[in-house]
This record gives structure tokens, sequence and C-alpha cells, in this order.
């Protein structure tokens, strides 16, 4: 109930209420928003779209499902946006030749937790294999979903998964040996 | 960490575990640059004004098309008339400059024709001999003798043209500049005596290559025409009454006889028109050639067509009509917005539209061209002001409405904007209604419906050019007229206002001031659609005729850039006009 009024009063435009919400969410969205977005300065642009896209369409929320997906959802496709709107063609840019040069790989460093590394990592990867990766393995969808979201056949998208995952292990190994 | 990630399975569960809880602090400042992107969003338009890549929009790639077609068609119709008079001239240079194909006689009707010639001869030896006093003429036989051959057997008599026999060197020479001629050629024919003709020329002009035979020899004739007349002025293209002399400056051939006569054309014409005659007059062959009293003219007055003026028109029209814009369909399914929320981002809601009409006045300018007698093509510019108004019923659920969290309000209640689209014929407006909810201490479902009751009122101005092709039919003074073909339409201006709002549900009420202003989305500047009339035209005088056609226009039903149906405009009325012909 608490929650359904709290919602209500940002519905209603009210800037503590949404202030309130956004202290809530700020933490997991701006995560989600660093593993599609190439840098920090990006993820922030990403995350400021992505609440205002919250609140302009908080009042469509029927209350079917799990709220937090449903904000989830609205700050993924703003994500992917945002990458499209930066590069056309994400997912269509032939990828085979694609080699990561040694002096991107960060070194691993163990007082930081590996998720941050891990998001150092995805940046470095092109666009299209970051947005396969997140969609498949941290979003959970499956391939035709993302074959319908991106716009690409489910066959791209595995291909583009295993090219992903191949090319993510291998930053990651070379930033573990760097140690 | 390292053996889990060297675990090839545990890949997408090590990632997966690791973000889990993560979270990561953005900036301190952000919530403030959140907070003025909500102002500047509450303020801006919610919809992105929309750029095309095209001439403005999918919708208007018909700019495209009907400029192709147009240049298509003009192209073809100059084309057309470019080769028209181009054949014309080069047919009257060939008529002037070459011989016809030589034609052969039959075996018989040589033989027929070499009989007369020997029973002339044998007549004029009895006349010089003083022995033909109260005979019968040996010359009148034969000539019945061969006319009743002639029409018994019409096949062997083919026509023979006067140019077989010259390499027409035609010319014209007023009477008082023949006479000298007449002088200098004592064999040359005067109009009031019986020609006398030497044999061996009437032998040669039957032969079927028409080559004479002179002294033995194969000889080709040259042969120039002249043409004697009253008029004493060297103007071709002067009227004479006729001709009083025809000539030639070949002593050795001959002008058939029925060539000679003054009445040669029926009418007063110009020597220009005679030299068209003569060139293209066809004789018969020998039997009329021969100099008999009672010989048919050879040369009927045959004259080619004149076209007197050119064949354009131009003209003024006034149609007074009925317009009808058709109502627009639902949307299958919702209308995807570019950068929305959640995909796909829809429209709140879609007005149940009924449809519209309106009364106009078109004036309008028409050229045309006549390509013959029948057909046609006309072109114009033609302007036409209507005004519809409609009443529609925009039909929502409360939760199709947005929040609105500006200031203002009549009684200090939750205000919701109602957003939809109402597509007209020349675009999409986007209408926003803003309603405040009349007593906020109850709760509203969710799907409580709202329904709004709205007067608009269109105001177009539209540019219409037609390409038709005019088929004229009947004779006289009064002719039917069916025209039909492609026009463009441009809409030079669209204004759409809301006049008058009701809310049908007492929950809610209409914001005090809160008169929404469409915006239009969409623009339609370039329609194409069809024009078609049948009716009549009367000519008062030679250059001036009035036509009153009914009339039929329309555009076709078009899909924006935002896959939103833009129905089509349906005109009917009568277009009362007035031609000026060139």
């Amino acid at each position: 109930m608490e929650h359904q009024l709290e919602l209500q009063a940002c519905i209603r435009g009210e800037r503590m209420a949404q202030k309130r919400f956004y202290e809530r969410f700020k933490g997991k969205m701006f995560a989600l928003c660093l593993r599609y977005a190439n840098s920090r300065e990006d993820a922030e642009d990403v995350l400021q779209e992505g609440f205002v896209r919250v609140f302009r369409d908080l009042y469509q929320y029927t209350g079917a499902g799990n709220f937090e997906g449903w904000v989830r959802k609205i700050f993924v496709n703003t994500a992917l946006q945002h990458l499209q709107r930066q590069k056309r063609g994400l997912i269509t840019v032939e990828l085979s030749g694609y080699e990561p040069a040694d002096e991107d790989v960060p070194l691993f460093n163990t007082d930081e937790p590996p998720a941050k590394q891990m998001i150092q990592i995805l940046q470095q990867l092109p666009p299209g294999f970051r947005a396969v990766f997140n969609l498949h393995i941290l979003e959970g969808y499956t391939h035709p979903e993302i074959a319908e979201i991106l716009g690409i056949s489910p066959g791209t998208s595995k291909s583009q998964l295993l090219r992903a995952k191949a090319h993510f292990r291998k930053l990651l190994d070379k930033s573990l040996i760097g140690n | 960490m390292e053996e889990n990630l060297h675990k090839k399975d545990n890949l997408d569960d090590f990632v997966q575990k690791s973000f889990e809880e993560y979270e990561e602090l953005p900036s301190s400042d952000m919530w403030g640059r959140i907070e003025d992107a909500l102002d500047m969003s509450s303020e801006a338009p919610q919809r992105p004004a929309l750029k095309s890549r095209w001439f403005g929009g999918p919708s208007n790639r018909w700019w495209a098309v009907a400029a192709a077609v147009f240049f298509v068609v003009v192209g073809w119709a100059g084309i057309y008339t470019y080769y028209e008079n181009k054949i014309s001239a080069l047919e009257t240079s060939i008529s002037k400059t070459q011989p016809a194909p030589q034609e052969k006689l039959s075996p018989q009707m040589d033989s027929l024709v070499a009989q007369k010639v020997e029973a002339m001869m044998a007549a004029q030896q009895q006349m010089e001999e003083g022995h033909n006093a109260g005979q019968p003429d040996a010359a009148t036989e034969a000539e019945n003798k061969f006319l009743e051959q002639k029409n018994n057997q019409p096949e062997l008599f083919p026509s023979t043209d006067i140019r077989k026999n010259t390499t027409s060197n035609l010319s014209v020479v007023p009477e008082k500049y023949a006479t000298g001629r007449q002088s200098d050629n004592p064999k040359r024919l005067q109009p009031s005596e019986t020609p006398s003709i030497p044999n061996k020329i009437e032998k040669s002009a039957i032969k079927p290559d028409h080559t004479p035979e002179i002294a033995g020899q194969n000889t080709t004739i040259t042969n120039q025409i002249i043409a004697t007349t009253t008029n004493p002025t060297n103007d071709v293209n002067a009227i004479i009454p006729g001709i009083t002399d025809i000539a030639t400056t070949n002593s050795d051939v001959r002008i058939p006889t029925g060539t000679e006569t003054p009445t040669m054309v029926s009418a007063p014409a110009t020597m220009q028109q005679v030299l068209a005659a003569l060139q293209h007059k066809k004789m018969e062959a020998l039997p009329t050639a021969l100099p008999t009293a009672n010989a048919p003219a050879l040369l009927p007055p045959v004259i080619r067509p004149h076209r007197s003026g050119s064949d354009w028109y131009a003209g003024l029209r006034c149609t007074p009509s009925i317009a009808k814009e058709n109502a627009a369909a639902k949307p299958a399914k919702p209308i995807e917005r570019p950068f929305g929320g959640p995909f796909p981002q829809k429209n709140a809601a879609f007005v149940n539209d009924t449809s519209r009409i309106g009364q106009t006045l078109e004036w309008g300018l028409t050229l045309g061209k006549k390509i013959n007698r029948h057909l046609a093509f006309e072109t114009g510019l033609s302007f036409a002001d209507f005004t519809q108004e409609s009443v529609h019923h925009a039909k929502f659920e409360f939760r199709d409405g947005r929040f609105h969290s500006g200031p203002g309000g009549g009684h200090g209640g939750p205000r919701f904007d109602f957003d939809y689209n109402l597509n007209t014929y020349s675009g999409s407006a986007a209408v926003s209604l803003r309603m405040e909810q009349v007593d906020n201490t109850h709760q509203v479902s969710q799907t409580e419906p709202l329904e709004i009751k709205i007067t608009t009122k269109q105001h177009t101005k539209v540019v219409k050019v037609p390409l038709l092709a005019a088929f004229s039919l009947g004779r006289g003074r009064l002719q039917g007229v069916v025209k039909a073909g492609p026009e463009a339409q441009f809409n030079i201006s669209n204004q759409l206002e809301v006049d008058v709002l009701a809310s049908l549900n007492d929950k809610f009420k209409l914001e005090d001031g809160g008169k929404p202003h469409p915006v239009f989305e969409t623009n339609r500047r370039f329609s194409l659609g069809y024009r078609a009339s049948a009716g009549l035209e009367y000519r008062l005088l030679k250059q001036l005729s009035i036509v009153a056609e009914p009339m039929i226009s329309g555009t076709f039903a078009q899909t924006d850039n935002l896959k939103q149906e833009l129905p089509g405009l349906f005109t009917a009325g009568v277009n009362f006009g007035i031609n000026y012909h060139f």
C-alpha cells in the first residue's frame, strides 16, 4: 500500500517522492547502464534519460508483474536506443576480424569487486557483442526475444553471443595473466 | 576466481553472480540533472518533430512519382507534336520533288488507246481534206467506244499522277508575265482553241513507262507547268478567282485537257493552294486525257485541309463543389513512436471519427492543345478554399491519461492529459485534452471510461494541377467532351481548430481555459489524385465556347511516416467555364 502511494505521488509529479524513487533504484540502474554503455559518461546520460522516461510513463504501470523488472526494462531499452543512436547498424557490423588490443585490457585488481572490473572488460567489446552478451546472460532474454528487440535473426543472435563470450573470456584471461 | 573462469561452462554463472547484487553510484549531481530534464520534458512537446529524409516524409515521395509522370506525359505530347509537324513538312517536300512510282498499263488498254489514236488521226486527216461534212465523226466514235470499254472494265484504267511525266519543276506566273512565253512557244495551248496534239506525244503518254518516243529515241521529259492567272501580283499567297491558263515549258508534252480549265479549283484560292492541288492531283490515263468536247475535269477541287489558326485554347473555370473527407480507420495496433517509453510506445487512444463534408468554390485556369479533331490534352491551375466542420467523440480509459504535474487547475484536483491523433486529409494532428478530476477523494478505476465530444473546424487551401486527356464527340457547335487524367494537389495551408468540448463523464471536467491547440505532427503537402468530367461544349463564336461539365476529383488515402492512415478527399461538382480558341 505504501508502495502504491509512493508511485501515485511520483505520477503526480511530486519531486520528493521522485527523489526517493531515484535513490532507491540509482545504484542498480547505474550498474546496468555501465554494462551497456561505452563509458561512464555515456552511462550517466542513459541513467538520466531512463529516469525521465520512468517518471513520464509511470502511469502506464498497471501493477501486473515485477515493478523492478518493469523499470529495468525501460533502462535496457533506453540503453539500447542510446547505443543505436551513437552507432547505426549496431548488430549488423561484421565483427569476425575483431581482435582487442593488448593495451586495452585492464589489469585485474583483486581489491575491487569482480563486477566493476568486468564492466571495464565489457566496455572493450564492440557494442553489438556487448548488447547480446548483456541481454542473454544478464537480462535472461532468449535468442528469439533478442532477435526481435535488435531486429536480427535468432541465428545471428546465437553466433554473436558465442563470439562475444569468446572475446570476453579472452579479455578476462589477459587481464588475469597480467597479474 | 581464476579457477572458476577456466571452467568453460561456468562463465555465465560467474558473470551473473558477480553482477547479482552489484550497485554503483553515479555522480552526485545526477539527481539535479534529472530534475532539470523532468522540468524541460513537462514544458516541451511530448512528440519530437519528425523529419524526413526525402521531401518531408514518405507521404511526399509522391512528389517524385508525380513529377516523373508529368514529364513523361508532357514529353510525349511534345515529341508527338514535333514529329507530326515534321512529317507534314516532309510530305510536302517529297510531293514537290519526288516523282511518283510509275504504274503499268495493261496491254488491253494499250491496244484500245492505240485504236483510238489511229481513229483520231484518220478524223483529223478527213477534216484537213474537207470530207467530214455530214459524216460521222470517227474520233467521236472512237471516244464512245473507248468510254464504253472504260465503264465495263474500269480496272484497266488506273489513275495516273500528273507528276509521272514531269520532274515537277512547278511555277506560277501572272497572266501578263505569261504572255511573252506564249509567243516563244508556238505549240503552247490556248484556252479557247481546240488543242492540236502531236501523235507521238499522245502515244508516249500511254506508254507504260511514260517515256515518249521522239525521233526514235527514249527521252526523259522535264516539264515545267505554268499556271496563268489574272492576278497581277506574284504573291503566291494572294487569293485569286481562278486559273485562266496552264501550260508547260516543254514543247514535247502537254497538260491534260481538264487541267487547263479555269475552274480547276472550285472556290477562290491562293496560288499556293493551286500548286498544291496540281502537285497532288491525279488524272486518268490517256482516255480522259484526249481532247474531247465533254472531257471531265481532271483536277477536281481537292485542296489539302488547311488549319486556320493554332490548336491551342485557354479558358476560365468556376466549380462549385462538395468536398468529403473520409474517416480514417482506427489503427490495428498501437502506433510505435521513436524514443518513447517501454516499447512499443503507444498512442494513448485514437479518435472515433466521422466523415467530414464541406462546400467549396474552385477557381481555375485551363490551357489545352488539340492533337486532332477528337483528342486534346489539357492542363491548368485551380485553387480551392474550403472549410469543414465536424463532430467526433474521443474515447479513453482513465489509465490512458498522463498525469500533469505543472501549475494551474481550477479546483486544484489532479489533472491528466489525454492524447490522441486526429487524422485528416492533409495531415495527422496531435490533440492533447487536459481533464481535471472533479472529486479527488474518490478512487477512480483504471478502466473508468471517458468520452469527450469535440467539434473541429478545418480550413484548407489547395492548389490543383490536372493533366487531362480530352475526347470530343460529335460535330457542329455543340460537342460532348469527356476528360480524365491524374491531378496533383498541393496543400498550401491547413488549419485545424477545436471549437467546442464537452465531457460526457461527470467525474472529469475539461480544465478551465484548457482549449487544446492541435499540432500537425505530419503534414501532407502533396497528394496525387484523379479528375474526370463529362459534359458539353458549345461554340458561341468561331473562337469562343462555353462549357458545362459535371466533375469528380479525389485523392487516395495514404499512410504517413508513423504508419497512420491519412484519409482521402473526394470532391464532386460542376465545371462552368469559357474557352478561347487561338
